[in-house]
């Protein structure tokens, strides 16, 4: 019995300053922005006024908030079903032999690791109408007419941003994908050739089905990103801020936008909380997709 | 080298009973051995002795002390796992070295030491290996190494041949006797090969479901097995058993299977004290089947050759006697053939007889 | 796969793609590293580069590494990540390896809360951990920044640490138990040691996650204590820094955390050699 007990001393020394932060610092915000939602609250006097639903009330009626759901539900489904697919066919193109498939593996991971808001600068850099290679090119060979700008126009800013998270996104998907393949034992792929198996029936048959659990986990991954990732706050406040109009603004930047230079920790953490649920939802529909397949 | 005491110990996982009320006795320099098949509880028995899983009930003692309370580290035992678990970022040196910087012992002593015990166990030359650089054999000596530098009061081995090959394990069963003889130590050790059992223990007890059958000399338990799991479990080939009725005719006492009957009258007195029913299980071992061509004595049986493995140096005859199967060795130079009719006399004296019901030892 | 021989248009097929693929991802570096060398008129001037000739200048990058702004922050975000990286790891694996190896009662409880935890979007995080700052008077410093970030990182890292740990052999723990070491002291010496791959893997993260942060840097930090992302979102709403500069200063801040990205690509292949080696 006392071994019992020396294994929980030990534990408990081992696990105290994660205790302590975890107590203090974890449960704390985890609780008190739940309890934000229900309360107006700014950050200049800290003094909570309780508001009950008001907050989630006022969010129904919120035209802004409507065009953002929309906006952050085009987005979502668009990093969703361009990058997850983008990601795969980079995985197995790199999955392939090839002279320098270190290097160009290696290069998968710059996205990623390059800060969000650098990302956004080169690539503004990159699309900008004025001195960007891109649109300059296509207005050379007459693709595009004069005068064309991505983020400048509220059709396309979206999208623009939306093109720019790809860049983000793919390779770290095409990176997981990846690591899934280095699981598939060769044998199999192997075997399947000498059967006389063309390249598609080997991906449709053995490769696709093997991928299902890193394919579903990348496109959580890629939920995850969209809602309330960096692709979701860093992008937009760096290129766009929202405009033209109100065209690139989505739940997350709102919610953000809202709390702090409007000063309304409420409103903001209702937002925030309905960007959660979204998220959630969007995890489990994913998850009961997978699984009935099964 | 000390003494180890293991008293009334019971340990449940959830619902499962994997120890149940086990009590044994290891004494000075002894080799005592935990017989059993997988999931009998020999290797949890061996981890509540080590420490690393505390027992629901029971004590253990290490030379008369009760070491319930202490953690592995100071209960001065080694023990060496089925897999060796070696440090695999570690060279040998400093896997052997390990226990004993953790202890504390002076940088030359230690040195000394690990000298020492890999010239015993001839890893001299791997000393600056890393252990994913080994053969299994290797790995499997530093892991005794790393046991044996510790000097401590008694050994706990967990199947410690199983991951070798068949010809390794022959030699290292030799091997670990002599080392355990030469050092003169405490041991305790578990295993699912009687043969192991049979051939290097001073004492075996022998677990199947959480309880010990029969904790006895191995002689004791080949010779005089107390019920017929124990019975069928050492020895190969195993024992031949069948059911059987015991009857009264005439004065003389038969044992009847549904094949043959046998007068075991000279057992008459065994018999009355341990039978409760006249149902019974015959038992008789393969080399005490004799094999003749013709009918050798009054009370042979008829059989049939099923088929014959000749094992070299001799062979094991697989024979159908009624509806069962038996086995007996007989010599190589026996001729039997598929299907032959031929012979078999059972000694009396040398038959077990277990009730049925109970299924232990009557005779 | 390896013994297939590839047509050769399959294998120019395969190329152009590879190539494709490539420009794509590092185009925009490779146009940002061009612009930090531009001159500002050269860069407004159409047609913009590959469509003409440019003379290189360094002065974009003496610019902005003289620009104090931007060294201080660069500093200040360096001390950031390193302090809260330090600080993650190590109270994650304490917390990661009771979780994972220790029995104890609440174990399970606690194993969930870490992923609900993680559930929760930083935003919503970042509003009460900003009241509590405050109320400190802690925002505005480094030791809150601190603070923010680690609480951004813990339960993240202490989630994928729990991975990691369960990996190592239970076998080879208990013989650290038995050959004598404490529990804490087997943790650093030999556990990390063994799992040192995984560890570093989520090292990078951390610190990649912390250099890269722009939210919490930017509503946690106001005056006193700016770091670098926040201050290129300043370059780049603000007019006191060109886009030439602003390139320079771009590429810079992406230096470290690329460096590391491609130092642990090369630890995930030579760690794959390893295991298939073996």
């Amino acid at each position: 019995m006392a071994r019992l007990k020396a294994e929980s001393r030990d534990a408990a020394i081992l696990l105290s300053p994660f205790f302590v932060f975890l107590a203090v610092f974890m449960i704390y915000p985890l609780i008190a922005s739940f309890y934000f939602t229900l309360n107006d609250l700014a950050l200049s006097d800290l003094k909570p006024v309780f508001i009950g639903i008001a907050n989630y009330i006022e969010l129904f009626s919120d035209k802004l908030f409507q065009q953002a759901l929309l906006q952050t539900l085009a987005y979502l489904t668009f990093h969703t079903a361009v990058g997850v697919p983008f990601g795969l066919a980079i995985a197995l193109l790199f999955n392939e032999e090839f002279r320098g498939r270190g290097f160009a593996r290696a290069c998968l991971l710059i996205p990623w690791a390059t800060p969000p808001i650098v990302a956004a600068m080169l690539m503004y850099i990159l699309l900008n109408a004025g001195f960007g290679p891109v649109i300059y090119g296509f207005e050379m060979v007459g693709l595009l007419p004069t005068q064309f700008t991505i983020f400048g126009n509220p059709n396309l800013a979206l999208l623009g941003l939306a093109f720019v998270s790809l860049w983000k996104s793919s390779p770290l998907f095409a990176f997981i994908f990846l690591s899934g393949l280095q699981n598939l034992p060769s044998e199999v792929v192997e075997s399947a050739r000498v059967y006389g198996a063309s390249s598609v029936a080997i991906f449709r048959r053995i490769t696709f089905p093997f991928l299902k659990p890193v394919l579903a986990v990348n496109c959580i991954l890629s939920g995850i990103l969209a809602l309330s990732g960096t692709q979701a706050f860093d992008i937009v406040i760096g290129i766009t801020n929202g405009g033209p109009g109100y065209r690139t603004y989505m739940l997350y930047f709102l919610a953000w936008n809202q709390a702090f230079p409007w000063n309304r920790l409420g409103y903001g953490s209702t937002i925030a909380y309905v960007v959660t649920i979204i998220a959630v939802v969007f995890a489990l529909v994913l998850l009961k997709i997978w699984y009935r397949r099964k | 080298m000390g003494t180890v005491e293991v008293q009334n110990v019971t340990k449940k996982f959830g619902d499962k009973l994997a120890v149940d009320n086990v009590s044994f006795e290891v004494r000075d320099r002894e080799l005592m051995c935990l017989l059993g098949p997988s999931g009998a509880g020999k290797s949890t028995m061996l981890r509540i002795i080590a420490g690393l899983e505390p027992p629901d009930e029971g004590t253990i003692r290490i030379d008369g002390r009760a070491v319930n309370d202490l953690p592995p580290k100071d209960r001065d035992l080694a023990m060496m796992f089925q897999s060796y678990a070696l440090y695999p970022n570690k060279t040998v040196y400093d896997n052997l070295a390990f226990p004993l910087k953790s202890f504390k012992v002076p940088k030359d002593e230690i040195k000394k030491t690990v000298s020492e015990v890999a010239n015993t166990l001839g890893i001299t030359a791997l000393l600056r290996r890393l252990p994913g650089q080994l053969s299994g054999g290797e790995r499997q000596r530093v892991a005794m190494g790393r046991a044996i530098v510790r000097k401590p009061k008694a050994f706990l081995l967990d199947e410690p041949l199983t991951n070798l090959d068949a010809k390794l394990r022959v030699n290292m069963r030799a091997e670990l006797k002599r080392l355990q003889r030469e050092l003169g130590a405490t041991t305790i050790f578990a295993t699912p090969d009687q043969l192991e059992a049979l051939t290097m223990s001073d004492r075996i007890a022998i677990m199947n479901q959480g309880t010990i059958l029969q904790d006895d000399t191995p002689d004791g338990i080949y010779e005089h097995p107390k019920d017929v799991f124990t019975a069928t479990f050492v020895g190969s080939p195993a024992m031949n058993i069948l059911d059987c009725e015991m009857e009264q005719k005439n004065g003389k006492i038969f044992v009847r299977t549904d094949a043959f009957s046998l007068d075991v009258s000279k057992l008459a007195d065994l018999i009355g004290k341990g039978a409760s029913s006249s149902e019974a299980v015959l038992g008789v071992r393969p080399e005490h089947v004799t094999l003749t061509r013709d009918r050798a004595a009054p009370d042979s049986i008829a059989a049939e050759v099923y088929v014959s493995e000749r094992t070299r140096p001799e062979q094991i005859v697989h024979l159908k006697v009624g509806k069962t199967m038996m086995q007996a060795i007989a010599p190589l130079a026996f001729q039997c053939q598929l299907g032959q009719k031929i012979w078999m006399t059972i000694d009396p004296a040398r038959i077990h007889l277990f009730d049925r019901r109970t299924q232990k030892a009557i005779v | 796969m390896a013994y297939r021989k590839r047509s050769l248009p399959r294998q120019i097929v395969l190329y152009v793609c590879v190539l494709l693929i490539l420009g794509f991802v590092l185009s925009p570096y490779l146009l940002g590293v061009v612009t930090s060398f531009e001159r500002e008129a050269e860069l407004t001037s159409r047609p913009p580069f590959p469509f003409k000739a440019i003379t290189p200048v360094l002065d974009n990058y003496i610019y902005i590494l003289s620009y104090e702004p931007f060294s201080l922050a660069f500093i200040d975000s360096a001390l950031v990540a390193i302090t809260t990286t330090c600080f993650v790891m190590i109270a994650g694996s304490m917390g990661a390896f009771a979780i994972a190896h220790l029995r104890f009662r609440g174990r399970n409880f606690l194993f969930n809360f870490v992923v609900v935890v993680y559930m929760l979007p930083a935003l919503a995080m970042l509003i009460p951990i900003v009241v509590l700052l405050k109320e400190l008077t802690l925002l505005d410093t480094i030791l809150g920044m601190v603070f923010a970030h680690s609480i951004l990182l813990l339960p993240l890292m202490t989630w994928f640490l729990i991975g990691i740990y369960e990996g190592v052999p239970a076998d080879i723990l208990e013989a650290l138990q038995m050959d004598g070491t404490s529990r804490i002291r087997s943790l650093f010496r030999e556990v990390i040691p063994l799992s040192r791959f995984g560890f570093f893997l989520i090292l990078v993260f951390s610190f990649v996650t912390s250099w890269n942060d722009l939210m919490f840097a930017n509503t946690v930090g106001i005056v006193s204590v700016k770091l670098l992302q926040p201050r290129i979102l300043e370059f780049m709403s603000g007019a006191r820094v060109l886009f030439t500069q602003m390139a320079a200063a771009g590429i810079l801040s992406s230096l470290p955390v690329v460096a590391l990205a491609i130092v642990l690509q090369k630890q995930i292949i030579a760690g794959i050699m390893k295991g298939a080696i073996k």
